[in-house]
């Protein structure tokens, strides 16, 4: 079987590479000979662990991630086949969410491979045309159009010919469709950076790559979870916007949408295509002119008394300071700001009742949710956008490294725990007085703190001392780790809500959970701590991969 | 006689299959600058790497201060500092912090450590750039960096691999002093460079390393008398060259790049 795949995979690459596919990127002007040794380049590198943060080139990541898709659809394609629905709505159901998926990865992925580009900082002096680099370099990004497609739309459109009102061609027809909008969202993702590279200065295109990252999770969040009635008012809003347009009939609109389209794609992609390899550079080095600022920090201070000295100092501000400024971090947490954001903003819409009430109050939720956060920090801690610094750490005692995770510790309980809980208590002592809140912080407290206790454990080595891999943890173990994390947290804010029918049982259950974050953080330190020492240990081995002969040609 | 510093005898390095050191013995002293020499892919930075603990040997004995390695890695680590040839930072960091970071985790005192790093940046002429982002600094300022980091701790033994990459000539005369101040307080200093000219004025001695195999260990002066040469250039070219003469080799690339 596979040897028959391979077959079909080979015979369609010497098509891709054959006179005829050349014919068609050189009326692009794209460089044929050097596209392929550009692609060539891109796959020899990501098969050597070099460029590991793309996640098109990760083809065990994306198929995972296809297969989870393709786990969720199984809910429309079931419930169009129950209810009996009409094939096209279903299909366009799944099609609109197959867009919003696309546009969410999309987005951050060619902003990962445009704005941050070490590579091209290798190749910008070589006689490599924007355009076939710039092609070159998205071209994987069709890899995730090919997999998110067929993962969301195979079940479903397998479904179709079995709905109301559906073709035995329906399958063929809904795949294809959905692929050729799937290739339209990512020449569009694409052509959105070439525009912004017009009106953005090199330097500042990391931070506004973030912003546009952000939009679609941002407005996902805002309807999702705005005060109710919010949505409609926009829904209205629109159509009012929209009203002139009723009258234009439907065959004269649909060409002008497109041609609009196509003509902001192509002006984008162009705009791209330009001159990019010389703004690689700028781009790269994007907060150049950025300063820091010397403060005598008070709580470093308080640390380094408290929890093992200098080291552990070392520990807190580098944590403190990179979850700040990696851009790798940065971009990869900022899918969970809006949703984080979305979700404050829906627990405070509620009226925010008080925990020791009857009802289910959305404040149980507030420790579970800081601990999901803490959580998903932790995994994406390890990894970062300067991991070739780590050698730093090598030289450090190893008697040192445990005071280093003490130190890593703190930041993080700090910031994820402690600052939230005391930002939030003014208004809880308001809404129900200081006994009340200040129960519920030192509950919040002690409960968040166990989060991070199992967080500790999943960080896998010396903070952004690791190349992204989306392989592991975007897809497989972590989808399934999140999925595991949300109905533990769910379990937890129902237990929660029983809890808190009994003042005793509240101050038992603070005692308690106080005691043992103690005794897990002792357990988990010392477990961040090994993981720390055998990322070191495997770094400073890395250098034997160079004696490590490849295969020729 | 004073225990050497470095004492390396029969230190054998395989990377896999492949023997990258074979058996090289030599000893370091209190208060000498070194000079480590050899062509590209010679084994010195595998060397230093070795002696900083960052590496373990296949074979052989290694002792820092008299602790053998790698089982005394911990405490060799406080004891040394490196510059390392080509290193990554951790570049959203101003130069301040970087410097910050180095120190404590070397477990500097608070009011110490500050003022190490003010006295090197003021020396390194980095003050005014000390709150700008590594990223933004050129070659040379990131080398001044490194530099600074590894003496904060004010280590015993300092390795140096390639440390005037990218320096200016006011820099490279700075850190040339420095080295000369740190051997004349009595720390001992492993240098690792291609620059021969740097290496005959400031060593005591050289080590020639040629694929993996130590093929000289005296003084540059007795190294001079020994091949009959007049400077380390020539000695360096006269030990490690192959057969022919580099003008015969470079006619041939030539010819080469003009089929």
């Amino acid at each position: 079987m596979s040897e028959i795949l391979d077959q079909i995979k080979a015979a369609i690459e010497r098509q891709l590479r054959g006179p005829a596919f050349s014919n068609l990127l050189k009326s692009f002007g794209i460089d044929p000979r050097r596209y392929w040794l550009l692609m060539d380049l891109f796959h020899k590198l990501s098969t050597r662990d070099e460029m590991q943060g793309q996640f098109g080139l990760q083809s065990h990541a994306l198929r995972v991630s296809a297969a989870w898709f393709f786990l969720f659809s199984a809910a429309p394609a079931a419930g169009g086949l129950i209810l009996q629905a009409r094939a096209w709505v279903v299909a366009g159901i799944v099609l609109a969410i197959t867009a919003f998926t696309l546009i969410a990865v999309l987005l951050s992925e060619a902003a990962n491979s445009l704005v941050n580009p070490e590579e091209a900082l290798a190749l910008s002096h070589q006689p490599i045309t924007g355009a076939t680099y710039t092609a070159a370099k998205l071209s994987h990004l069709l890899n995730i159009v090919f997999y998110t497609v067929v993962g969301w739309n195979l079940l479903p459109a397998l479904a179709t010919p079995f709905m109301k009102d559906g073709g035995w061609s329906y399958p063929l027809l809904d795949l294809l469709i959905a692929m050729t909008l799937g290739v339209l969202i990512a020449l569009f993702c694409c052509s959105i950076y070439g525009l912004l590279m017009r009106v953005v200065p090199a330097r500042r295109m990391k931070s506004a790559s973030q912003f546009i990252q952000a939009i679609p999770i941002a407005i996902f969040t805002l309807f999702r979870f705005a005060p109710r009635g919010s949505s409609a008012r926009v829904y209205r809003s629109l159509a009012v916007v929209a009203a002139p347009l009723q009258t234009v009939p439907w065959w004269l609109l649909a060409p002008a949408f497109g041609g609009i389209a196509i003509a902001v794609t192509t002006i984008g992609l162009r705009s791209l295509s330009a001159d990019y390899l010389i703004r690689a550079s700028a781009m790269v080095h994007g907060a150049s002119n950025a300063t820091t600022r010397v403060r005598r920090s008070l709580l470093g201070e308080i640390v380094r008394r408290l929890f093992g000295g200098q080291v552990s100092r070392a520990g807190f501000d580098y944590v403190k300071r990179m979850m700040l400024r990696d851009w790798q971090f940065r971009r990869r947490l900022l899918g969970l700001m809006p949703m984080m954001i979305g979700m404050l903003l829906g627990m405070f819409g509620s009226g925010l009742a008080a925990p020791f009430s009857q009802g289910f109050s959305a404040a149980h939720l507030i420790p579970h949710f800081l601990g999901f956060i803490l959580y998903v920090v932790c995994i994406l801690l390890p990894y970062g956008t300067d991991y070739k610094g780590v050698w730093l750490f090598l030289l450090v005692s190893d008697r040192a490294l445990g005071r280093f995770a003490q130190g890593v510790h703190t930041s993080l309980w700090l910031a994820f725990i402690m600052v939230p809980n005391v930002v939030l208590f003014p208004l809880f002592a308001w809404r129900w007085g200081f006994a009340t809140a200040g129960g519920f912080l030192l509950f919040s407290v002690a409960a968040s703190s166990i989060y991070l206790t199992f967080g500790l454990r999943v960080i896998e080595g010396i903070p952004f001392g690791k190349q992204t891999q989306p392989g592991r943890d975007s897809a497989g173990q972590g989808g399934a780790r999140m999925v595991i994390l949300i109905f533990v947290t769910l379990a937890a804010a129902g237990i929660q809500y029983v809890l808190f029918r009994s003042v005793i049982a509240v101050a038992i259950a603070i005692v308690v959970l106080s005691a043992a974050a103690y005794f897990l953080t002792r357990w988990s330190l010392h477990s961040f701590e090994a993981a720390i020492r055998h990322h070191l240990s495997s770094t400073s081995q890395t250098s034997t991969m160079i004696y490590t002969e490849v295969e020729s040609g | 006689m004073t225990e050497p510093i470095v004492d390396v005898s029969n230190l054998v390095f395989r990377y896999g299959t492949t023997e990258v050191l074979h058996s090289i013995s030599f000893h370091l002293n209190k208060g000498e600058i070194i000079g480590l020499l050899g062509p590209n892919g010679a084994g010195k930075s595998t060397t230093i790497k070795i002696i900083a603990g960052i590496l373990s040997q296949t074979s052989g004995h290694v002792a820092v201060c008299g602790l053998s390695l790698p089982e005394s890695a911990i405490t060799v680590k406080e004891r040394i500092g490196y510059v390392p040839e080509a290193a990554g930072l951790f570049e959203s960091l101003s130069g301040q912090e970087f410097l910050e970071l180095s120190g404590r985790l070397h477990d500097v005192e608070e009011e110490t450590l500050q003022s190490r790093i003010k006295s090197v940046l003021e020396r390194f002429g980095l003050t005014s750039d000390r709150l700008r982002r590594l990223e933004a600094y050129s070659k040379g300022m990131r080398q001044k960096i490194l530099i600074g980091a590894a003496l904060l701790h004010n280590p015993q033994l300092i390795l140096l691999d390639e440390p005037l990459t990218g320096l200016d000539v006011d820099a490279q005369i700075l850190v040339k002093d420095l080295i000369a101040a740190l051997a004349k307080d009595g720390k001992t200093i492993l240098y690792s460079s291609h620059i021969l000219e740097v290496v005959e004025r400031i060593c005591d001695r050289v080590l020639i390393i040629h694929k993996g195999n130590l093929i000289a260990d005296p003084s540059v002066q007795d190294l001079r008398d020994s091949t009959h040469q007049s400077n380390l250039e020539d000695v360096f070219r006269q030990l490690t060259h192959k057969e022919g003469s580099p003008e015969s080799d470079m006619s041939g690339i030539i010819e080469k790049l003009r089929s």
